[in-house]
């Protein structure tokens, strides 16, 4: 075993650069694994600290809208009470029924806060066991009807350090209310689920509770299957139509487990769906990674075998000598195992020093907590990298015959066609890896650049709540010449609106159609530089509306003016829209369609209505010059207009960069792993010219001799190179234009998949390839011939 | 190598497929979803053009013209006939799971208007969306979980009177008013239709409520300043008087009506099958008969909105030459709504119509009674001897079953049922089977939920005529107090029924207040 170790180090102390580059690689691999492991983990841990999560779901609607089924996480808020009073196998069932704005908080005379309200039962608490209780308990929580329960964000922000429990908090939205605060809830970071604070459904309003069977985009539902719950189909088949049993909807339940809740939802989500992500993104990063560790282990295995068939003489000695082929298969393993366990040190090493800057690239959180199944993942990657990297040499170089490496000059085996596979495999990945960065970048460029139809360059989003009458404060900025336009509006046009039904009668035929429904004031077009195509645009005043609302309350004949964008035209299929009624509404005119949510979905029928009953959102746009002096103008003026309400803005190009966070995320993580793949290359690259060179060190002393240039050398290298470069193009462009094309079917909009991508892939890594092999030539071509040749 | 690959995608495997036993196929679900929208839509279509097809036959007619009325069978469809006389000895064992397989309790919230009176029991009935709860003080409409939505019509009464214990209501004809609906509804899609009245103008209508707009408020309560304004919800479809309100003349100005007010639900006077026609029962106390240009031979007509009488049936069973003092009544004949389509019985008949606007009436349901039938004449004259005689006595037509209950040897009175001389027999008729079983029992025994509940051993059940839903389910009207004193029973306690079944019951008891209103829905 000594003799083992010390013939280990000699041949690794005697090969420095191979060593080096063995080494570097086995550091990369573990590395990006790690990091990659970490990641996974992270997002496997969604919603599983609650302690029964394998028997929670979440309750999906299917239900017809227009011509589509869709799926969607929206949901009913009797759902809750009657699911549970109808099937003995739910043990629990509870809903959040979200606010759409944020509300006032304030405690005694402070500071008043802004945050977000949810309405849910009783069995909130037994279905989510998971978010701690800082203050107070889960018996307690809503044991009165005033009792209020804080995030601890929200606690943290009214209380500071002081407790909380027991204080009254006054919300004055439209009346005052009066809550004692009864718990502080910890809520986790690795949960979709997120809140303000929570009131019993005691609280809801009339309106909500007659109402509904109809409310549902802000209603999220949950169930908890008992502990031996009988689940056959009869029991599905009547769940499923559970809605149908209590409305004539035809809308059918469907229940998703709560730990599929962050990667698995394949529905459109809305602002009650914290965190959701896409399990592509888990197979992409684990690919990458996967494809990392693949190039690392064939670099070992190879540059290990064509670095040991130099010392075939050795090994033939040490069998002559009677060494057996299990020391020999030993000693090789001991070699793999070494360089590993040694790369996997620096590399946790690294994982530290890097952690903050993966985190930054990937968006995350993630910690090194060296937990027994930390431990216990990486030892066994570092066994099985080890085994994989040394399982072929080892069993290729002990069965060698002694006599034919003795009697050969100079042995290399069969492992030139190793040589060119490697080359062939790792270059294929290179190329693979560019390409997809590629695209990613090619992608992200297009979706952060692409015309949206509307002008949304130095917009502030003020989010004020709901609003009656914000034209007081609306004038009042305008009287800043700094601030060019300002608009209201439920949502900045990048959160869609509402999913509304409308009747449609088109000559004579009734139909019901949905669209979208995004309530603006009649500056919006202006302020967005909108094209009209047709008509008008709104120009109701807030009198009249409030007049035409007092009609709808007495005899249901009301007309409300309604702007449709082009693709709504093209929907209900007028021959000139102008004055057609759709509902109650009459149409006014028609703007160019615009891009009102994130390029991740289609531009939908829109109907754009005037109604100060829906305004959350001031949309101003100001001057470039001065925009610090404007921002504090719009805050002293919002204070004066909405005393003591808390004021915050965000520009329209942050919250769009916000919404492709997800893919940024991706484009750099991939980005760095291409950089990885390339550096593998490159050492790859290295470890093989340099032994190709130094079997060609007397035919090239040879040819200088001769009368050969150095350009004629390095030309005759790199050529030999080259076309297993070439071939790894060939393979990987292929499947990369594959995989990516499947990739950018997420998109409603997509950037082309232009050649020249793969093109540029291919020149990248030939130029990769030809500078590798340059170098290494260059250095040997330049050597004098007569200390080439004094070799032999 | 393996390994990362492995635990790679394993996270991803698993998450695919743990939990596999909530799944449902999506896209058979959506299947579901477009074949009962379909379905829904072709109803809708077909029921729309049978509407505008006789509004267009209707608007083509001649002023005054009357159709010829047709009383026939449809061959294709003959009527059913039910056997009674060669069946009494099939009689069979039945408990409520031979009918039924789950119950439902729906706590009604209370209507928060706290000036209408919730001392009597709702009738109920439940349209696609709504349950529409009503009584003598008003229609109020919950959504299907219980919770209330909204009043449609807060009934204003006078010289009315109701005797929560004996359940009796007592209408004294010197001062009683009403302006309001009553309880009596029915619907169509989203839309909701009440009789309103007002028995000081005479004001008689068919209202139509669009239930799938929103409902903004109630109507203002009664204004003597504006005797005729509406205090109900919708809209005027039909004017019965036609612009010529009568006020109510009472047949005895000091009398007294004792009535319970199963009497006043289980009657359906009016009805407008589409929006271009309308069914009235005509009896002689209607005010409107001379207005509508009937007689008192006629039983039933047929009306459109312009106040044309499309068409009129003369009563099948009539007295002739009736000279006693007085008169022994114990049926009353029947009417209800089912799908859509309007069913009668005269008094004391044994045949069950179908009304087919606009001048058709077709037998549906026939009992053979054999030796046991006995006309009207005879069954009304106070001395005829009703022994070994049977009259129809209540019918609810569900969707796989009829209930029926005849009576037999005599009429059912306080007196008979003290001297037990009446025997009330129970029968089930299969729809499917078309197999008529005589529910075994006591005879003499009077009470009728008899259906013992081994569901969840709660309450027997029999249904009424006016509380089937559309869906086949039996509603039954409870209290708080009831549930309560039905659990605390021993026949509650003894009972088979699932532990589960029972505790739901319990449960339900323990979160009721005396007074709460409970629709029992056995499906």
């Amino acid at each position: 075993m000594h003799y083992s170790f010390k013939i280990i180090l000699r041949l690794i102390l005697k090969k420095p650069v191979l060593s080096i580059i063995n080494f570097t690689g086995f550091t990369i691999g573990i590395l990006a694994s790690l990091l990659i492991y970490l990641w996974v983990y992270d997002q496997s841990t969604f919603e599983k600290f609650h302690s029964d999560y394998n028997r929670i779901y979440r309750v999906l609607t299917l239900s017809k809208q227009g011509e589509d089924i869709i799926k969607s996480a929206a949901s009913y808020q009797p759902i809750a009470e009657t699911i549970k009073k109808d099937y003995p196998q739910i043990e629990a069932a509870t809903y959040l029924y979200g606010s759409s704005e944020d509300s006032p908080l304030q405690f005694e005379n402070g500071k008043k806060i802004e945050a977000r309200k949810y309405f849910t039962n009783t069995d909130f608490f037994n279905i989510f066991d998971g978010f701690e209780f800082l203050e107070g308990n889960a018996e307690n929580a809503f044991k009165h009807k005033s009792n209020i329960v804080l995030s601890e964000k929200v606690a943290h922000k009214l209380f500071g350090n002081s407790p909380a429990l027991g204080k009254k908090i006054v919300s004055d939205k439209y009346s005052e209310n009066i809550y004692t605060v009864s718990a502080v809830l910890k809520i986790p970071r690795n949960t979709h689920i997120d809140f303000g604070y929570l009131l019993s459904e005691d609280n809801l309003s009339l309106h909500h509770t007659t109402n509904s069977w109809r409310d549902s985009y802000w209603i999220r539902t949950y169930i908890k299957l008992s502990t031996n719950a009988e689940i056959n189909d009869l029991f599905l088949s009547r769940i499923s139509n559970h809605i149908s049993r209590y409305s004539n909807r035809t809308d059918k339940l469907m229940f998703q487990p709560i730990s599929e809740v962050h990667l698995h939802s394949d529905y459109t989500t809305n602002m009650l769906d914290n965190k959701i992500s896409n399990y592509k993104y888990v197979v992409i990063f684990s690919g990458l990674a996967l494809l990392i560790l693949i190039m690392v282990i064939l670099n070992f295995t190879i540059l290990s075998t064509v670095n040991y068939s130099e010392q075939a003489k050795e090994i033939g000695i040490q069998k002559v000598n009677g060494a057996k082929r299990h020391s020999l298969l030993l000693q090789f393993m001991m070699n793999s195992f070494l360089q590993t366990f040694v790369a996997a040190f620096f590399a946790i090493a690294l994982a530290f020093v890097l952690l903050p800057k993966f985190n930054e690239l990937t968006g995350q959180q993630l910690q090194i907590n060296l937990s027994m199944q930390l431990i216990t993942y990486l030892f066994l990657l570092i066994v099985f990298t080890a085994i994989a990297a040394g399982l072929y040499p080892s069993i290729y170089l002990s069965k060698l015959n002694p006599v034919q490496i003795l009697k050969a000059k100079n042995y290399s085996g069969g492992n030139i066609g190793l040589m060119n596979l490697l080359i062939v495999i790792q270059f294929a990945i290179a190329i693979f890896s560019i390409s997809v960065s590629g695209v990613f970048m090619k992608q992200f460029h297009f979706i952060t650049t692409k015309d949206l139809g509307i002008n949304h360059s130095n917009m502030l989003v003020v989010p004020t709540g709901l609003w009656y009458d914000s034209n007081s404060f609306k004038n009042e900025l305008l009287q800043n010449p700094n601030i060019l336009s300002a608009s209201a509006s439920t949502y900045a046009p990048m959160y869609g609106g509402f999913r509304s039904n409308f009747v449609v009668d088109n000559n004579g035929v009734k139909d019901s159609i949905h669209a979208v429904i995004l309530h603006v004031d009649d500056e919006f077009a202006r302020n967005y530089d909108l094209k009209l195509t047709k008509g008008k645009f709104l120009n109701m005043n807030y009198s009249t509306y409030w007049e035409e609302m007092k009609k709808k309350s007495d005899d249901h004949t009301f007309s409300f003016p309604v702007v449709i964008n082009e693709s709504a035209e093209k929907l209900f299929g007028f021959e000139d829209p102008i004055g057609q009624r759709i509902g109650n509404n009459e149409i006014v005119g028609v703007v160019k369609d615009f891009h009102f949510k994130s390029l991740h979905h289609r531009i939908e029928p829109l109907v754009l209505m005037n109604s100060p009953e829906n305004i959350m959102t001031m949309n101003i746009r100001i001057s470039n010059h001065k925009r610090k002096e404007s921002i504090a103008f719009i805050r002293d003026t919002y204070k004066k207009h909405r005393e003591g309400r808390e004021f915050s803005f965000q520009f329209f190009d942050d919250l769009l960069e916000a919404e492709y966070r997800n893919e940024n995320h991706l484009k750099n993580t991939t980005k760095a792993f291409t950089i990885l793949s390339i550096i593998i290359s490159i050492l790859g690259m290295l470890g093989i010219v340099g032994f190709v060179v130094r079997q060609k060190t007397k035919e090239i002393g040879i040819r200088k001799a001769n009368g050969a240039k150095t350009y004629e050398i390095i030309q005759m290298l790199n050529l030999k190179f080259l076309k297993w470069v070439i071939i790894a193009f060939i393979l990987a462009c292929p499947v990369a234009w594959y995989v990516m094309n499947i990739w950018l079917q997420n998109f409603a909009y997509k950037t082309e998949l232009n050649w020249w991508v793969f093109a540029l892939s291919g020149i990248i890594a030939i130029g990769i390839a030809v500078l590798t092999v340059t170098w290494q030539s260059w250095r040997t071509a330049k050597k004098n011939p007569v200390e080439s040749l004094r070799y032999e | 190598m393996k390994l990362n690959l492995l635990l790679s995608f394993l996270l991803i495997i698993c998450f695919s497929c743990k939990n596999k036993s909530m799944k449902l196929n999506e896209n058979d679900l959506a299947q579901k979803i477009l074949s009962e929208e379909e379905i829904l839509a072709q109803k809708e279509e077909l029921r729309l053009k049978k509407e505008q097809e006789l509004a267009d036959s209707l608007a083509k007619l001649p002023k005054g013209f009357l159709f010829e009325s047709v009383r026939k069978t449809d061959a294709f469809n003959p009527p059913i006939v039910i056997d009674i006389a060669n069946r009494m000895d099939s009689i069979k064992e039945f408990k409520l799971s031979d009918i039924a397989q789950s119950i439902e309790y729906i706590k009604m919230q209370t209507v928060p208007n706290s000036s209408i009176s919730n001392k009597m029991d709702y009738r109920y009935y439940m349209t696609d969306k709504y349950i529409v709860a009503s009584n003598i003080y008003g229609i109020h409409l919950f959504n299907k979980d219980g919770s209330y939505k909204n009043t449609v019509v807060k009934n204003e009464l006078s010289g009315v009177k109701y005797d929560k214990k004996k359940k009796q209501i007592w209408m004294y004809y010197a001062n009683y008013t009403k302006i309001g609906g009553n309880p009596t509804v029915w619907s169509r899609g989203d839309k909701l239709y009440y009789n309103y009245q007002n028995t000081n103008t005479g004001q008689n209508y068919i209202m139509e409520l669009n239930c799938s707009q929103d409902l903004v408020k109630m109507k203002p309560n009664f204004n003597p300043e504006e005797p005729k304004a509406i205090i109900g919800m919708g809209k005027v479809l039909f004017d019965m008087n036609h612009g010529q309100d009568k006020v109510l003349k009472a047949p005895t100005p000091l009398g007294v009506l004792i009535t319970n007010p199963e009497y006043l639900y289980e009657r359906l006077e009016n009805f407008n099958p589409d929006n271009n026609t309308y069914i009235k029962t005509l009896n002689q106390h209607d005010n409107s008969l001379k207005i509508l240009n009937t007689v008192n031979t006629d039983i039933l007509g047929i009306f459109n909105s312009k106040g044309d009488t499309l068409s009129k049936f003369k009563k099948h069973e009539r007295l002739i030459n009736y000279k006693h003092k007085n008169m022994r009544g114990f049926d009353f004949g029947l009417s209800y709504e089912k799908q859509g389509n309007y069913f009668f019985r005269t008094d004391y008949n044994d045949t069950i119509f179908k009304v087919i606007p606009p001048n058709i009436i077709q037998p549906k349901y026939v009992f053979n009674l054999g030796k046991y039938k006995v006309n009207k004449q005879d069954a009304t004259t106070p001395s005829f001897d009703l022994h070994g005689k049977m009259v129809p006595y209540e019918w609810a037509d569900g969707t796989r079953f009829i209930f029926m209950s005849f009576l037999k040897d005599n009429n059912l009175s306080p007196k008979s049922m003290r001297n037990k001389t009446t025997q009330l027999y129970f029968a089930l008729y299969s729809k499917q089977d078309k197999s008529l079983f005589i529910v075994e029992r006591d005879p003499y025994d009077y009470q009728q939920n008899l259906l013992v509940n081994n569901i969840d051993g709660g309450f027997p059940v029999w249904p009424k005529s006016y509380m089937i839903n559309r869906n086949g389910e039996i509603m039954l009207a409870l209290r708080g107090k009831d549930i309560k004193e039905k659990v605390a029973s021993d026949e509650f306690k003894n009972s088979k029924a699932t532990y589960e079944n029972k505790q739901k019951l319990i449960d339900l008891a323990a979160n009721c207040k005396n007074d709460d209103q409970v629709l029992m829905l056995v499906k």
